[in-house]
């Protein structure tokens, strides 16, 4: 798996995962490093280290005695005079931050809420472009005033998922509909317009620069709440 | 980008089909969606059954982003 394959984070503490690369072109590699791993566990070999035997970190530590203890190690080398170094993990996996939960909307009656979807949908014909994957950029787009979503003025071009559904009703992947019928007596209001990306293959960094400056917009426009719908 | 929003200060209520990964992704409001294609709805339900479920996981986002927590949580 692709480092950043949101699978690689919830499966690695229970498989062994080899990096491969973002999409096909590294297959032949892979396939061949992954025969040659499959045949050192087939044979029962020890598998050392995830930065010696080339796998994803399980996120786990495993105790090993060492030939020498710390105390003599670090005698050995002061004599020398090397200096001693932690082996690093040559294949990092991207690091998730996390943040402490927002406190909850406080009037939600009155509050603004927003909505953010990764599912790629966008005016038809898809008029600025949005890329099908990879994304690096977002778009927000007015609804201000429409009560629904006709199927004939928007489609997902998101290239991560069947969306044959959400073109035939884009309600299926942004709850306009929904949030129309409860707008003014559940919450207060709807934000004017929605923000989009296409979330597939998208790399974490980009993600979180993406997150950022919608966030900027939000905060600015005085939103209580953003619901965010991720296919 | 549910973190970075949170991170400001916003409630974010995230309607994902695979929870355990929006969890992973470290969402706090995590509103379970119905299939990865169709998060907010069932396609294969009469219209008005589809409405309904729809309708039923807005009111869960909503709900979500009125509630107090201090771990991330499926709603």
């Amino acid at each position: 798996m692709y480092p950043e394959n949101p699978g690689v984070a919830l499966h690695r503490r229970h498989a062994t995962i080899l990096p491969t690369t973002a999409t096909a072109v590294g297959m032949e590699d892979t396939l061949q490093r992954l025969a040659a791993f499959a045949v050192r566990l087939g044979q029962g070999e020890a598998i050392g280290p995830p930065w010696q035997a080339g796998y994803l970190p399980h996120g786990t530590r495993r105790v090993e005695l060492r030939e020498n203890s710390a105390a003599s190690a670090r005698w050995i080398c002061s004599r020398r005079g090397c200096v001693t170094r932690l082996s690093a993990p040559k294949s990092r996996l991207p690091d998730v931050a996390r943040v402490a939960p927002a406190p909850p909307v406080q009037d939600l009656a009155h509050a603004q809420i927003a909505i953010v979807t990764t599912s790629g949908l966008v005016p038809h014909g898809n008029p600025d472009k949005l890329r099908q994957s990879y994304s690096t950029e977002w778009k927000k787009y007015s609804i201000d005033g429409l009560s629904r979503l006709n199927p004939a003025d928007w489609e997902s071009i998101h290239g991560g998922f069947d969306t044959s559904a959400a073109n035939t009703d884009p309600h299926l992947v942004l709850p306009l509909d929904a949030l129309r019928a409860l707008e003014g007596s559940a919450y207060g209001q709807l934000h004017s317009a929605y923000y989009v990306t296409a979330g597939v293959g998208t790399a974490v960094s980009a993600a979180q620069r993406m997150g950022a400056e919608i966030a900027a917009e939000l905060v600015a426009a005085d939103i209580g709440g953003v619901i965010l719908t991720a296919t | 980008m549910t973190v970075e929003l949170e991170r400001c200060g916003l409630p974010v209520a995230m309607i994902s089909a695979l929870p355990p990964v929006a969890l992973e992704l470290g969402a706090n409001r995590v509103v379970r969606g119905v299939k990865i294609p169709h998060p907010c709805g069932e396609p294969t339900a009469d219209a008005e059954h589809d409405r309904a479920i729809r309708r039923e996981i807005v009111e869960r986002a909503l709900a979500a982003l009125a509630t107090p927590i201090s771990v991330p949580t499926i709603f």
